[in-house]
């Protein structure tokens, strides 16, 4: 597995986990490492798209037009964060 | 139209279960 995110490739929720809305963060359980992770508010948004399959890029564009950020912060931001859900088997990472 | 939220930098925080289906 790699830990390399590009723009490009599409990413995907991991069937197995259960999430739960917490004073409006998502708080989920793992049922592969059996760990308790809080997404946070920003996290939570981005686990709700990521329902189905998405383009990184289609995503980024979602979280500029919702969230008050720029876009070169957001793509690096949220490319930071879909690396640490990818380490703990939370996400799918697809070529597009 | 629409106002946007604000941005917190996205973040995986791991918890046990005391601090914490």
């Amino acid at each position: 597995m790699t830990n390399l995110i590009y723009t490009g490739q599409s990413v995907v929720r991991r069937e197995g986990n259960f999430v739960s809305d917490m004073k409006g963060e998502k708080v989920m359980f793992s049922i592969y490492s059996g760990k308790y992770f809080n997404l946070g508010h920003v996290g939570g948004r981005i686990w709700e798209l990521i329902e189905s399959p998405v383009p990184i890029g289609k995503l980024v564009d979602s979280l500029t037009e919702e969230f008050e950020v720029d876009r070169t912060s957001c793509e690096m931001q949220v490319g930071e964060f879909l690396r640490s859900l990818l380490k703990e088997s939370l996400i799918e990472v697809r070529s597009a | 139209g629409m106002e946007k939220k604000q941005w917190h930098e996205p973040t995986l925080e791991t918890l046990d279960v005391a601090e914490t289906f």
